[in-house]
């Protein structure tokens, strides 16, 4: 029993079959998770410490070093890089792929365990969290109120809002932005504590003792026991100010006396603005392992009960994620349908029958059903990559179905058979050689799903989307059509073919002869055509290593962000009043839709950008346009415009846009990264400023800037050792005291149920904090009386560092550049000659990191695929021919296709990158499917007895239909992602050009070189005629 | 024939037309080649990186008072006295309590008075009783030399008439001294202030046993107050008696200016701080001595200074420098400068009036470097 007479005689089983698998693929459809890429991080691990006071050099030191050291010795890190900045340690932890996030997390945490008591003492608990801090918020909600003052906002934002949305499932955190919150702020009077005697600790202590709540043990009464309770907490700032700091006699001192006593918000060291007006942000993070989409809608649909209980305030989403993603997915789904459009109008040209055409179009959402099925079972979501997939997949997985459909229609047309009979030795003949092709392009698409790194987490989901819709596609021409076919073919009643037809069929005719022309002249010269097409070959292989490359190509996400640094040392108000023209211009922009705005860093807050946490002196503007096919100005354009408006505002020292997704791995913080690693920070930013300027003018670079320097504002305080000594006071003792002085110490908790505990926070009144001159006025409490610092000290005004960086163990400084115009390649090519030249100080050398290494890897990587791909089908094909030689001929066709590659990129405009290399890869198993169809036809005539021009001649001339259908409908249905059609297609559509122009080239020469080569080879070797006779 | 020709024309065209599709890809590949090749031989030049933006200051001569860092201190009084007892007695009356204020000469504290009321009447009476007896014995011995004159009585009995009147007149004298005595400790019972002053402290409630030297209330006088302030040592040297000194009372929220009167000679051993002491002419009516002072000292007044925000003048270890605006280009021009408070500075050599000064505090900017000024901001 063949098998069509098998799926005929249990066809209700396989119908019922088919039935189920489509509604559970239908089903899947809507249940697949939506994001915009594939989770291509890797599971990493960040601990943050606050080490309160202590300067970058020393957190680094002391600190971060510590952690780095111990990190580096657990299982599976591959990458650690560290951030230190004032009070402030940040490590992140990377770790391989195959590591779950949470089990990475607790050895993070069992490392920091064990390291604990080495640690400083005076250091906060490590805070060890289960993603990147550089991770961008996937949901930034913006407060505003008509009626509220910004302290009241930020007070909502901190208690019901925020416990609203942390039950969200996927929420890792929520940080609230915007320096509001309140405080119960004891401003001291310097001349009247003085003046009465009192110093700082005492009014410490004074506030943490009758802040009371204590436990007092249990007590009897009659037969029943009672707790004993000291509950007299602060309930005001009345009373805090009537706390007694002294009692003498009948005098008594109150903190009222000396300090002023508000709940106010405190100083702020960071804010936000949303379209230019101050808001108050509640940004979500999600959790490494969420649906970015899933978790958006639900915190969106989580603000409704809030709007209701809160009419006063305007909460606004003011940049949202998911909005892109569903924007993509929307748009590449259209693309879907345009390319089934596309495809089926060339099915039916090429089949000119409405039937079978019909066939065809059902069997088309039949695998794709099945298709977003077998993603469901393998965990796969909808994304740019898969869904690129879906639509590259489409000009694939009709070839199947056509090749069968004809055979069986040729047999119920020409052969006249009844339709059960065409259908069971329609797919008999094809099944071998349909089943052969499709496992050769599974055998491609193999390597390429377990190519490992980065690559092979963004190419997998592609590559197993491509193999499940072609299994599907194949599965689909041999069970759905058939049936089918069975049903509704008829044999055709008239021999005359219809008028429409006829106009159609005259240009293919001349396509046709033409064609034999071409192959008439190939086949007298063949040794000319073999050379004809070497050249071409080597013109083209030589045009594809001039032609630039890139990792991936950049793509119009409709999003950017703009890094803004003022002058070092430049203060908070003074940068929110700098850019708010820049914003309010954004905000009146008539293809902006958001403009979020974010300065300095909210204490505290887990995401921080890949900077680190800001200064006060730093911003980062994120700005929504609406999607690229709604308006005349490309990303970039804006970008540079927002670029050269902030180049004109005086105080900006910095402003840089980079677009959101500008590098493939969010991990990589430009495409351009020169390192200089080294241990002493002056050495650093010395050498780091001379590779500035030796690297400055390399065309295509738009912004190329350090990530740290030796340029924030300090002021030593160099301690007289004698003076202090002789007064008793000691250097940590003084350094406390100032701290507390200028920057405050929290005393303790002023607890307000059911909302958030607040901070009482201790210090100077501003007016005597403000100038160097003040700071020289702090006392300091001695046992011969308050002293002032300019006492026992002297100030040193210096420059010191924003931030200090580490990587894997080293302290290093990168240039981070971003480039425009020119391919990365060629820009990274420039950057290497230049940084080769560069004389760099010993112990101090400059790398080139970046997008590049990641670029390097990934090409490596693709590499090996690609060879691996090549063996995979010659393999395939040795089973298939049981020949050596001759799946050589026909993997001829595969350098060939480079010729159409190179001609489609350079027409198209596009360099070589991931994609490019992922679509040659693919153009391997597509190609050699010609050469199959060809050269089996011409060894089976050669076999009856044809001489070898008569057989090639045949077999192009019986083969050049089925070839130039598939070759079209393949092009048809790839051509809408080629072109761009959908938002966000940018990314991947070089795999549609490269397969475009490969198969267009592999088609014209396969059907000229392949002949060419076998006639010649049988000249040449008539071994190999006698040998397979 | 007809037929032949016929396909050997559409032969023909079909070549042509094939050529001509091919030929069309080809152009379109080599100018799309060239395009690539002209752009990686000869890119586009990098964009300059454009001249920072800065704002500036005109300089404008005015006036600009250097002050001393702030010093801290006290307002202290020289009329001070602890008033105590002169007697041992109990206090009967003790009136007034710390801050009352009294007139020279007011009575303070009332003792008892019994004890010496009566030694005094005691003392008197002896006085009468020893003038009785003195003038008895006067007479007795005015008697004894008449009788003597007349031979009636030998010389030793006048002798003894004489002697006992000049004990008795011992006596008296012996008792007037004791009464005087008597009469002084009376007075001791009550004590009055010596000038007119405000009580700081009582020391004795009515009822108190006070013991000879125990002090009984503190007197402060409001006369002559001025303030001593504390001088780092390094800051000894630069003041003068002479200089104005800005003084404020943060308790009465306070400024006066006066002048610094008398710089102590020696620093205090144990904080290695002199002081300077400055009288208030007219001192506000709540000032009171032991409030708290801080003091500027105005060390020089400038008549042609050049104000600037601190931010606006560069330093290092050796020098100080503005960058000044001429002709588009930032200009490193050596300056020298003085701390001004809040947050200011003053040029006093360098700029010439008119010159504009940077001031964005822009670390880019280097010596002849091309700026872009935008509008000048109000200082």
């Amino acid at each position: 029993m063949t098998w069509v007479e098998g799926l005929l005689r249990y066809r209700h089983t396989v119908l019922a079959l088919l039935a189920a698998a489509l509604i559970l693929g239908l089903q899947a459809r809507f249940d697949l998770p939506v994001q915009l890429f594939p989770d291509t991080d890797p599971p990493t691990v960040t601990v943050i410490t606050e080490y309160p006071g202590m300067a970058a050099l020393d957190v680094d030191r002391e600190l971060t070093r510590l952690l780095e050291e111990e990190f580096a010795s657990l299982d599976g890190v591959t990458r650690i890089s560290s951030s230190s900045q004032t009070g402030l340690s940040v490590a992140r932890v990377e770790f391989d792929y195959g590591i779950t996030s949470a089990l990475a997390a607790v050895d993070v945490q069992n490392a920091v365990g064990r390291l604990r008591p080495d640690l400083p003492a005076t250091i906060e608990e490590p805070q060890i969290l289960e993603f990147s801090t550089a991770d961008k918020p996937i949901i930034t909600i913006a407060l505003t109120s008509d009626t509220l003052a910004l302290d009241a906002i930020r007070e909502q934002a901190d208690n019901a809002i925020r416990e609203r949305l942390e039950w969200i499932p996927g929420v890792a955190a929520i940080d609230v932005v915007g320096g509001h919150k309140r405080e119960l702020h004891v401003a001291l009077d310097p001349e009247r504590t003085e003046a009465l005697g009192i110093d700082m600790p005492q009014v410490l202590e004074a506030l943490d003792d009758w802040n009371l709540m204590a436990p007092g043990g249990r007590v009897r009464i009659g037969e029943l026991e009672s707790v004993v309770r000291f509950d007299a907490p602060l309930r005001s700032e009345a009373d805090a100010r009537e706390i007694i700091l002294v009692a003498d006699g009948d005098t008594r001192v109150r903190l009222g006396d000396i300090a002023r006593v508000r709940l106010e918000p405190g100083e702020p060291r960071a804010a936000y603005r949303h379209d230019g007006q101050a808001a108050i942000a509640v940004q979500v993070l999600r959790r490494d392992d969420a649906n970015t989409v899933e978790v958006a809608a639900r915190v969106r649909e989580a603000l409704e009960p809030l709007r209701d209980a809160a009419p006063e305030l305007n909460i606004v989403v003011a940049d949202d994620d998911s909005v892109f993603t569903e924007k993509v997915i929307a748009d590449m789904t259209q693309t879907v349908m345009i390319a089934i459009a596309l495809t089926m109008v060339i099915v039916l040209l090429f089949l000119a029958d409405l039937r079978q055409a019909g066939i065809i179009a059902l069997s088309i959402p039949a695998a794709f059903l099945a298709t977003f099925g077998l993603m469901q079972l393998a965990s796969l979501d909808l994304n740019m990559v898969t869904m690129s997939a879906l639509i590259l997949a489409i000009g694939l997985l009709v070839d199947d179905g056509i090749v069968i459909l004809e055979n069986i229609h040729r047999h119920l047309d020409e052969e006249g058979q009844p339709p059960r009979q065409a259908a069971i030795e329609g797919v008999g003949e094809v099944f071998g050689a349909k089943l052969g092709g499709t496992l050769t392009t599974l055998g491609v698409l193999l390597p390429l799903a377990f190519m490992g790194g980065f690559i092979g987490e963004l190419f997998r989901p592609l590559a197993l989307t491509l193999a499940f819709a072609l299994s599907a596609s194949f599965v689909m021409a041999v069970t759905l059509i058939p049936l089918l076919a069975t049903y509704w073919l008829r044999p055709a009643t008239s021999t005359a073919t219809p008028r429409w037809r006829e106009t159609l069929e005259a240009p293919a005719r001349g396509v046709r002869h033409l064609y034999l022309d071409v192959l008439a002249l190939a086949l007298k010269r063949p040794l000319a055509t073999l050379v004809v097409a070497v050249m071409l070959l080597a013109l083209s292989l030589g045009m594809l290593r001039m032609t630039g490359s890139e990792m991936l190509p950049r793509f119009d996400s409709g999003g950017f962000q703009v890094l803004v640094d003022m002058a070092p040392g430049t203060r908070l108000d003074t940068t929110l009043a700098t850019l708010e023209p820049v914003e309010r211009y954004l905000a009146e922009h008539e293809y902006v839709v958001d403009v979020s705005s974010q300065f300095g860093h909210e204490t505290g807050a887990r995401s921080m950008g890949d900077r680190g946490a800001m200064g006060v002196n730093q911003a980062e503007i994120t700005v929504t346009l609406v999607p690229r096919t709604q308006r005349s100005l490309t990303q970039w354009e804006i970008m540079d415009d927002v670029r050269q408006r902030l180049e004109t505002t005086p105080g900006v020292t910095l402003a840089v846009p980079r677009e959101l997704g500008g590098t493939a791995r969010s991990s990589t913080a430009a495409p351009i990264i020169a390192r200089i690693s080294g241990e002493q920070a002056q050495t650093l930013d010395h050498t780091a400023s001379d590779l500035l300027n030796h690297l400055s003018g390399i065309p295509g670079i738009t912004d190329l800037y350090k990530d740290w320097a030796l340029d924030t504002p300090e002021v030593r305080v160099r301690v007289d050792h004698d003076r202090a000594a002789e007064l008793g006071l000691t250097g940590a003792g003084l350094a406390r005291a100032v701290h507390q002085a200028m920057d405050g110490a929290v005393a303790t908790r002023f607890r307000q149920p059911p909302k958030r505990d607040l901070d009482v926070v201790v210090r100077y009144q501003a007016s005597d904090r403000r100038y160097p001159e003040d700071l020289e006025g702090i006392l300091l409490p001695t046992r011969e009386g308050p002293v002032a610092l300019g006492e026992v000290a002297s100030l040193e005004h210096t420059l010191g560092p924003r931030i200090v960086t580490r990587e894997n163990g080293q302290r290093t400084l990168d240039i981070l550049g971003f480039h425009l115009g020119r391919p990365l390649s060629e820009v990274v090519a420039d950057v290497q000659q230049r940084l080769d030249t560069f004389a760099a100080p010993d112990g101090y050398p400059a790398t080139l990191a970046g997008e590049q290494a990641d670029f390097d890897e990934a090409r490596d990587h693709m590499m090996r695929a690609l060879l691996l791909a090549a063996l995979a089908v010659y393999l395939l094909l040795v089973v298939q021919f049981r020949s050596f030689a001759h799946p050589v001929i026909i993997m001829t066709a595969i350098p060939l296709q480079f010729i159409g590659v190179v001609a489609a990129l350079l027409i198209a405009g596009k360099y070589v990158s991931m994609p490019a290399l992922l679509g040659i890869i693919l153009l391997i198993g597509i190609v050699v499917n010609n050469s199959i169809i060809l050269l089996d036809l011409a060894r089976r005539r050669l076999a009856e007895g044809l001489d070898v021009y008569a057989a090639v001649t045949e077999a192009v001339e019986t083969r050049m239909r089925p070839i130039m259908m598939t070759a079209l409908s393949t092009i048809a249905g790839m051509l809408p992602l080629a072109l761009e059609m959908a938002v966000g297609a940018e990314r991947f559509s070089p795999i549609a050009t490269v397969i475009i122009g490969g198969i267009l080239a592999a088609t014209v020469l396969t059907l000229v070189v392949i002949p060419a080569l076998f006639v010649l080879l049988h000249r040449l070797v008539p071994a190999l005629h006698t040998a397979r006779g | 024939m007809k037929a032949s020709r016929t396909v050997c024309r559409r032969r023909a065209l079909r070549r042509t037309l094939g050529l001509l599709a091919l030929g069309g890809v080809a152009i379109v590949t080599v100018w799309s080649a060239t395009d690539r090749l002209s752009e990686r031989f000869s890119p586009e030049a990098a964009r300059a990186a454009p001249p920072p933006a800065v704002t500036t200051i005109s300089a404008e001569p005015t006036g600009a008072t250097l002050y001393s860092a702030a010093y801290r201190g006290s307002i202290e009084t020289r009329d001070e006295t602890t008033v105590s007892a002169r007697v041992a007695a109990r206090v009967l009356e003790s009136p007034l309590h710390a801050g009352d204020r009294v007139e020279e000469d007011e009575v303070l504290v009332r003792m008892d008075t019994d004890e010496t009321r009566l030694e005094v009447q005691q003392r008197e009476a002896a006085e009468q009783r020893l003038d009785g007896e003195r003038a008895t014995a006067q007479r007795n011995l005015d008697r004894q030399q008449d009788l003597f004159s007349r031979d009636l009585i030998p010389e030793s009995e006048i002798d003894d008439a004489r002697q006992r009147v000049a004990t008795l007149e011992a006596q008296l004298r012996e008792n007037r001294s004791a009464l005087e005595l008597a009469r002084k400790r009376l007075e001791y019972t009550t004590e009055r202030a010596p000038f007119t002053a405000q009580v700081r402290r009582t020391h004795v409630r009515p009822g108190d046993l006070a013991t000879s030297g125990q002090p009984l209330i503190e007197l402060v006088g409001l006369a002559d107050l001025h303030a001593v302030l504390r001088v780092p040592e390094r800051d000894t040297l630069l003041l003068k008696p002479g200089l104005d000194v800005e003084l404020t009372i943060p308790a009465l929220d306070h400024t006066v200016t006066s002048r610094l009167d008398r710089v102590y000679p020696t620093l205090d051993t144990s904080r290695r701080s002199g002081s300077f002491e400055t009288r208030l002419t007219e001192p506000p009516e709540a000032l009171r001595p032991g409030m708290a002072v801080q003091a500027r000292v105005v060390l020089e007044h400038l008549d042609h200074a050049i104000r600037v925000p601190a931010h606006a003048i560069w330093s290092d270890a050796k020098s100080q420098w503005v960058y000044r605006l001429e002709d588009g280009r930032a200009y490193h021009t050596e300056v020298v400068s003085r701390s001004l408070p809040n947050g200011e500075r003053a040029i006093l050599e360098g700029i010439e009036p008119g010159d504009r000064i940077i001031v964005t505090p822009d670390r880019r900017i280097r010596d002849g470097m091309p700026v872009h000024a935008v509008d000048d901001s109000p200082r």
